[in-house]
C-alpha cells in the first residue's frame, strides 16, 4: 500500500462520516418537527395576514351595522312620540324581539368555560367539540333550572339552534366554535348553578372526562342578541 | 491524486459529494430563520377562525342590507300607514322566530309509541319512550334544519319548553302529554325524513329496542303556536355596547 492511496481512503471516510452525521441530523429534525404534526409557518402566515383583513373588513361592517340600527331608532323614537298607535306598535315589537332573543339582555347568571384538557396524552385523544351530547345535555340542565337566555360563545340559543359536531367545530347557529367554550346564562344565580353542580351532575360528568370546566356566579351577565339570517323558508303564517 | 486516477473511485467520490451538497442545503433551510415550525392544531386553529369570520361577515352583510332598505323605506315616506305596516311585518317577523305564531309548510309528522313486542328478558322500562329519547329526536330535526316543532301540538321553543319525565307521561311546556307522541316538524321534507331514516340517527337506536317510530313526509303540516308563558323575571334590555 502506497501512501497516496491510504490519503484516498482518509478523504472518502472523512466525507462518508460528514454525511452520515448530516443524514442522521436531518432525520431528527424531520421527526421532531414534521411527524409530530408540524408544518412550515408559511401558510400560517398567509393565514394570520388573510385574517387580519378579514377581521379589519369585519369591523368595519359592524360600526355600519351599530350606526345604522341606531339611525333607524332614533327615527322610530322620534315618531313613536307623535303617535300613539306607532308607539304601542313600536314598543310591542321590541318586546316580541325580546322573546325571539333579538335583543341584548343581561341580568344575574352563570357563566361556564369549558375547555379541553392541557394533558397532551389526554387531549389528544379527545376534543369536547367531538361530544356534543354534553354540550347539549348542559344546555338542558341550564334550560330546566329556569334560564332565560342562553348564549354559548356569543351564538345565542334560539328556537332554530343546532348545536352539532360537524368537522373539526361545533355549529352553532351555522357558525363554527371551537374550544375554549364558554357558555353564559341569565337566571336565577343559585338554581342555575346548584343545579348544574350537583353531586354526578353535567359538570362533573365533564370534569370526569378529563376536560377543563369551571362555572362562576354573576351578578350582570350580558348576552349578545342573535344576529344570523331571520328569513324562513318553509314557514309560512297561517290565517288566524 | 491516485484517487482520481482510478474510474470508480472517482465516480464514488462525486456521488458523495453531491449528496453532502444536497442535505447541506436542506439543512440550511430547515434552519432558517424564517422557516419556523408550527403545529398542525395551530394551523387548524387559524382556518377554523377564517371560516368563522368570513360566515359572521356575511350575516352581518345581510343585516345592513336589510337595515338600509329599512331606514330607506323610513327616510322616504312621511305617511304613518307605511310606518304601520312595516312595524307589523317586524311584529310578525319576530313571533315567528319566537313561535307565538301558528304557522304552517312542507315538513313530517312522526309518530313514536312503546314497544308491543313483549319479551321476557327485557325490563319494562327499555320498552317505553323516555324524556330523553323525544329530546333526542327534537335534536335530530334541529340539525336537519326544522324551522318548528311540536310534540302533540305544544310547540317547542327554546328555553321556555322543558322536556320532562313525568312518571309514566312526559311534561311539555306545562302540559302533560302521554304515548302515542306525535312531533310535528316543518322544514324540507326529505331532509327531515332523513334524519329519521338514517342509519346513524337516533330514530335507529330506538327502533333497535323495537320502539314504533313511523315518519311520514307531508306538505301541509300545521304547528300551534306557544301559548304558555312569555314573562321574564331576570332579563333586562341592556343598552350598552357589547364589548
Amino acid at each position: 500500500m502506497n501512501k497516496e492511496k491510504i490519503r484516498a481512503y482518509i478523504w472518502i471516510g472523512i466525507i462518508s462520516i460528514l454525511l452520515g452525521i448530516i443524514i442522521s441530523f436531518q432525520v431528527k429534525v424531520v421527526q421532531n418537527n414534521l411527524l409530530s404534526g408540524l408544518s412550515p409557518n408559511v401558510r400560517s402566515r398567509q393565514l394570520i395576514v388573510e385574517l387580519e383583513v378579514v377581521k379589519e373588513k369585519k369591523k368595519l361592517l359592524e360600526e355600519d351595522v351599530i350606526s345604522l340600527e341606531n339611525e333607524l331608532n332614533e327615527i322610530k323614537t322620534s315618531i313613536s312620540k307623535e303617535n300613539t298607535l306607532i308607539d304601542s306598535l313600536y314598543s310591542q315589537s321590541r318586546e316580541c324581539k325580546k322573546i325571539a332573543g333579538m335583543t341584548n339582555v343581561h341580568g344575574t347568571g352563570v357563566t361556564i368555560s369549558i375547555d379541553n384538557s392541557k394533558d397532551e396524552y389526554v387531549s389528544a385523544s379527545s376534543n369536547i367539540v367531538y361530544e356534543y351530547n354534553l354540550i347539549l345535555n348542559l344546555i338542558n340542565e341550564l334550560n330546566a333550572a329556569g334560564a332565560e337566555a342562553i348564549s354559548i360563545n356569543d351564538q345565542r340559543i334560539i328556537n332554530t339552534t343546532e348545536i352539532r359536531t360537524a368537522g373539526n367545530s361545533l355549529m352553532i347557529n351555522k357558525i363554527p366554535v371551537i374550544a375554549p367554550i364558554e357558555i353564559k346564562a341569565i337566571g336565577n344565580i343559585k338554581t342555575l348553578s346548584a343545579s348544574i353542580n350537583q353531586r354526578f351532575g353535567i359538570v362533573s360528568i365533564i370534569r370526569d372526562k378529563g376536560y377543563f370546566i369551571e362555572t362562576f356566579q354573576s351578578d350582570d351577565v350580558v348576552i349578545a342578541k342573535y344576529d344570523g339570517s331571520i328569513e324562513f323558508e318553509y314557514i309560512q303564517n297561517t290565517d288566524n | 491524486m491516485i484517487l482520481l486516477k482510478n474510474k470508480y473511485n472517482t465516480f464514488l467520490f462525486l456521488f458523495l459529494t453531491i449528496l453532502l451538497g444536497f442535505f447541506v442545503t436542506l439543512l440550511y433551510n430547515v434552519l432558517q430563520d424564517n422557516v419556523k415550525y408550527v403545529t398542525l392544531s395551530m394551523l387548524y386553529d387559524q382556518k377554523n377562525e377564517l371560516i368563522k369570520e368570513n360566515i359572521e361577515i356575511d350575516l352581518l352583510e345581510e343585516s345592513k342590507e336589510r337595515l338600509e332598505i329599512e331606514l330607506a323605506n323610513y327616510k322616504d315616506t312621511n305617511s304613518d300607514i307605511i310606518i304601520i305596516n312595516s312595524l307589523k311585518k317586524e311584529i310578525n317577523d319576530a313571533r315567528n322566530f319566537a313561535g307565538l305564531n301558528q304557522v304552517q309548510g312542507q315538513g313530517v309528522l312522526i309518530i313514536i309509541n312503546d314497544s308491543k313486542i313483549i319479551s321476557s328478558n327485557r325490563e319494562a322500562s327499555s320498552l317505553i319512550v323516555h324524556d330523553f329519547d323525544i329530546q333526542n329526536i327534537i335534536t335530530d330535526l334541529k340539525n336537519a334544519g326544522a324551522e318548528a316543532i311540536s310534540i302533540n301540538g305544544e310547540r317547542v321553543v327554546a328555553g321556555k319548553s322543558k322536556i320532562k319525565c313525568a312518571g309514566p307521561t312526559i311534561q311539555i311546556n306545562e302540559k302533560v302529554v302521554a304515548q302515542p307522541f306525535i312531533i310535528k316538524a316543518i322544514g324540507d321534507k326529505y331532509y327531515l325524513e332523513a334524519a329519521i331514516n338514517s342509519p346513524n340517527g337516533y330514530a335507529n337506536i330506538l327502533r333497535e329496542w323495537n320502539i314504533f317510530i313511523e315518519v311520514n313526509t307531508s306538505v301541509w303540516v300545521t304547528v300551534d303556536m306557544y301559548d304558555g308563558n312569555v314573562k321574564f323575571k331576570y332579563i333586562k334590555d341592556y343598552e350598552g355596547e357589547i364589548k
